[in-house]
């Protein structure tokens, strides 16, 4: 655990990194920037510089304490050295009034005193204690990019996380909070410098202030989250490509574009806005295209492929954990995916879509926090389409949102929140703005919410000063608010170095170093759930035995085929395929199997074990096949298939191509079905699977299905109670 | 290369003991000791009479809870009334289920590890107080079994 001087060198190391890297950048682009826009473009730039470079300390397997200060000693001292750190070169833009200045700063201190706060206090965001620092966590520890294939978000693009990396190596979660804050204050700072340059600064200062006064985006920005970055990012592409005099640079446009994508998979809608937007800047001016745009192809193509390249090597997805039917691969089931997807679209508690409005601004607990009530205002600022630029703000706006409607939580609509707060501010009158700039700062200060939110939205609610400066310890104060760090800490105590614990639910990864396979998160660990509820749930285990009869036949292939139409949700399962002849079983050497989908589990229809079973992975659809092709031709009278009942919509036939000939004949279609006995020992058994996967410990939190058998049965699982706290166990293995 | 193989997983052959059976498995009959109606119905489902006994073998006598998928159909119920149907294992009183009303139930409860031994043949015995008679011919019923043995 790290003090207030570890974390702040952490944070102000990598943030002056960061900048020293994009003055460097800008100083050889050359671009006649406002010396106050380039401070801000300048951190937002080196951002990208400095992410790309950790990734490759991270490739290289030189994720090293020393490496970090090397790499961001250099930059500085670079950046000395060439003079990039001296005063930006270009004019000033015009400046805000005193009344203006007040305004802003009446709010912006204020908010961004408690949000600096929070960010300095002992992390306990739910993803950023979770993946987002769990994972670069997993990386620092092995110095390098390792497979985390039990995580799904292992997968995800992880450009904000580098630079998180940079500052944990000396001040651990918090510095990596504040590295998240920083992205904050300088979107804020580039929206004003937005009003100062387009003679609107009311509007670039109401603008700002909305923005970063926003409840979810205080909290998130103070947190190891990405989208306040990723709403950094994009406005500096916007802001880019608004300048007017001359075009965007190409080089920084497609930089940022592919570092908005290396943030988060769903900004990848920066590089089609910013390379339409040069290329229509560029003809607009009768000026060549084609190599511009080939420049902001290869920057892009720079910040954005590592991760491609990366995702390729371990998953063999490009994408992954999404587009599993585009890539099948064996560390994600498409049917997560949907499950997922369907997941992140109807958010537990929302009724109807009608609710959105209500919640997104002022209840803010079924969608993971608010905007605040000033946002209810937002379709005035459709009166922003008077003007030219009221148009393309309202345009970055809706294009921006446009992911949104993959995942309706109020904090992804953050991206797109400087393009609506900028339109709302241009649409009213400029009186109007102090006040609600200052009214929406008020509402939003903690822990007023609570006079109108509700009790449990996602927010900051009070000012964690003691915590934040270290008075009261990171584990007493964590211990004290979250039982979720109790169990994180209870495992790292009671389990050796190297340890991988089998856990239903998630916890917070980055409070342990200890390897957690999270059921949900990857193929194996839902593989292996499944193996766990076999013995709680009587339609998964193996209670029918299909029999398909025919005449005898010599076959050099034979296959089960579905037959059913596509659709229905259930999957298509499998324990064991038995080939028959006269009544006994073919023994099984001689032949080679293979499925379609899922083959990289096939085998398990033909290990005489009735768990794992083979599942399909995905929704019935006519034309799954499992398929046995013998070395020799084979006679047989008959299949016989040991089935759940877990897919009543399953139709399934037999098929066989016979020696020297291409196709398949329907060789039966409908089973004799008689039953079989509920397999003994399945408890045990999953067990043994957990372990054939080096798995040594069990985790059962409290609300995990059937919690209470494992307790009570431990023995019959074949383990022993390992620790307690507060009703989570940990089971080791025996 | 063939599929690896794991800890082989007895199928029940014909003349071997089960430790459950549906009764419409091949060797279902083997565990049959009395007063099971042959037929199969439906390709399922069996009557018994009286007080249909069967017998299992249980690798194990740990953890184990004995599971009848058993039916009181409309047709008998509607004669008998409410009826009871005792449950033994090994000689030893289980339970007793009452039907107030006609039913399918998949009845499960544990079983002390003593009144079992490993790899020795357990008894299983359910009767009913009350059989159903044919008013046209005299045939006599009880109830209607689907499954039955140990689970762990």
């Amino acid at each position: 655990m790290k003090g207030p001087a570890s974390i702040l060198f952490g944070a102000f190391f990598t943030a002056a990194a960061m900048y020293s890297c994009g003055r460097l950048l800008l100083r050889r682009l050359r671009m006649g920037l406002a010396r106050e826009e380039a401070h801000a473009l300048a951190f937002i730039g080196g951002g990208a510089i400095l992410s790309m470079l950790v990734f490759l300390l991270g490739a290289l397997h030189l994720l090293y304490d020393p490496a970090f200060l090397a790499l961001g000693l250099a930059s500085i001292a670079a950046a000395w050295r060439k003079g990039a750190l001296r005063r930006p070169e270009g004019d000033s833009l015009p400046r805000l009034t005193r009344a203006q200045t007040a305004v802003f700063l009446l709010v912006f201190v204020p908010i961004a005193s408690v949000t600096f706060l929070h960010a300095m206090a002992p992390e306990w965001s739910p993803d950023g204690s979770g993946y987002h620092l769990g994972v670069i966590g997993f990386y620092y520890r092995a110095h390098g990019f390792v497979p985390v294939l039990s995580s799904m978000y292992a997968h995800l693009s992880q450009g904000a996380e580098m630079l998180f990396l940079n500052a944990y190596a000396f001040g651990r979660h918090s510095s990596a909070a504040l590295v998240h804050w920083s992205f904050g204050a300088a979107l804020a700072w580039l929206m004003v410098c937005w009003g100062r340059r387009h003679a609107k600064p009311w509007a670039g200062v109401a603008g700002a202030l909305f923005v970063y006064a926003s409840p979810v985006v205080m909290v998130d920005g103070a947190s190891a989250y990405n989208d306040v970055a990723v709403a950094c990012v994009l406005f500096a592409i916007f802001y880019l490509c608004e300048r007017g005099e001359e075009p965007a640079d190409p080089v920084l446009l497609g930089l940022l574009a592919g570092f908005a994508y290396g943030l988060k998979y769903t900004a990848f809608l920066a590089a089609p806005y910013a390379l339409a937007r040069l290329a229509w800047q560029l003809r607009s001016r009768r000026m060549p295209v084609a190599r511009p745009a080939a420049q902001f192809v290869c920057a892009a193509a720079a910040m954005a492929a590592p991760w491609v390249a990366k995702n390729v090597w371990f998953t063999g997805n490009p994408v992954a954990p999404f587009f599993n039917h585009w890539f099948p691969n064996p560390v994600m089931h498409r049917s997560f995916e949907v499950e997922f997807a369907e997941s992140m679209r109807n958010y537990v508690g929302l009724a109807s879509y009608r609710d959105l409005p209500l919640e997104l601004t002022v209840r803010g607990q079924v969608l993971g926090g608010l905007l605040g009530p000033l946002f209810l205002l937002l379709p005035l600022a459709l009166l922003a389409l008077r003007h030219p630029a009221g148009r393309r703000l309202i345009f970055a706006a809706l294009y921006f949102a446009l992911p949104y409607a993959a995942n309706v939580g109020t904090r992804f609509l953050i991206p797109a929140l400087p393009f609506a707060s900028l339109a709302l501010a241009t649409a009213l009158p400029w009186p109007l703005l102090p006040l609600l700039a200052v009214a929406h700062g008020a509402l939003s200060f903690p822990d007023v919410p609570t006079k109108y939110a509700h009790e449990y939205a996602w927010r900051i609610a009070r000012v964690p000063f003691r915590q934040a400066l270290r008075l009261e310890s990171e584990e007493s104060y964590l211990s004290r608010k979250w039982a979720g760090y109790k169990v994180a800490r209870m495992v790292e105590r009671a389990t050796p170095k190297g340890a991988v614990i089998y856990s239903f639910s998630p916890l917070p990864d980055s409070y342990t170093t200890r390897e957690v396979w999270t059921s949900y998160q990857s193929a194996e660990g839902e593989l292996l759930r499944d193996c766990l509820l076999m013995q709680f749930i009587t339609d998964f285990p193996p209670v029918e035995r299909w029999t398909y009869s025919f005449a005898p036949v010599e076959l050099e292939a034979v296959r089960a085929v579905q037959v059913a139409a596509a659709g229905p949700a259930d999957q298509w399962a499998m324990h064991e395929m038995h080939l028959l002849l006269g009544g006994n079983r073919l023994p099984r050497t001689g032949f080679r199997v293979r499925a379609h989908p899922n083959p990289a589990q096939v085998g398990f229809i033909f290990d005489n074990a009735p768990m794992p079973r083979w599942r399909s992975w995905q929704r019935i659809e006519p034309g799954m096949f499992v398929e046995v092709k013998f070395d020799r031709p084979a006679k047989l009278d008959g299949v016989a298939l040991d089935m759940p009942v877990d897919q009543r919509a399953a139709v399934t036939a037999i098929e066989g191509r016979a020696a020297g000939q291409s196709g398949w004949k329907r060789l039966a279609g409908t089973p004799s079905i008689t039953g079989l006995p509920v397999p003994l020992g399945m408890r045990r058994m999953a067990i043994e699977e957990l372990k054939r996967r080096g798995i040594g410990y069990l985790l059962v939190q409290p609300g995990d299905y059937m919690e209470s058998d494992f307790r009570d049965n431990a023995a019959l699982w074949g383990m022993h109670e390992a620790a307690e706290v507060d009703g989570a166990r940990l089971f080791r293995l025996d | 290369m063939p599929p690896e193989q794991r800890n082989p997983y007895e199928l029940s052959g014909r003349k071997a003991l089960a430790h459950f059976i549906a009764v419409n498995a091949p060797n279902a009959p083997d565990h049959f000791i009395a007063d099971v109606v042959p037929e199969l119905n439906d390709g399922t489902w069996r009557w018994v009479m009286k007080r249909p006994t069967f017998q299992f073998r249980v690798p194990t006598n740990k953890g184990l809870k004995l599971r009848v998928d058993l039916t009181v159909p409309d047709i008998t119920f509607s004669q008998t009334g409410p009826v009871r149907i005792e449950v033994f294992v090994g000689g030893n009183k289980l339970d007793t289920l009452v039907f107030d009303k006609p039913e399918q139930r998949v009845y499960e409860k544990p079983v002390p590890a003593e009144w079992l031994r490993p790899n020795e043949a357990a008894l299983v015995a359910l009767e009913i107080d009350k059989m159903w008679k044919s008013p046209t011919d005299g045939l006599e019923r009880g109830f209607i079994i689907t499954k039955v043995g140990f689970v762990q």
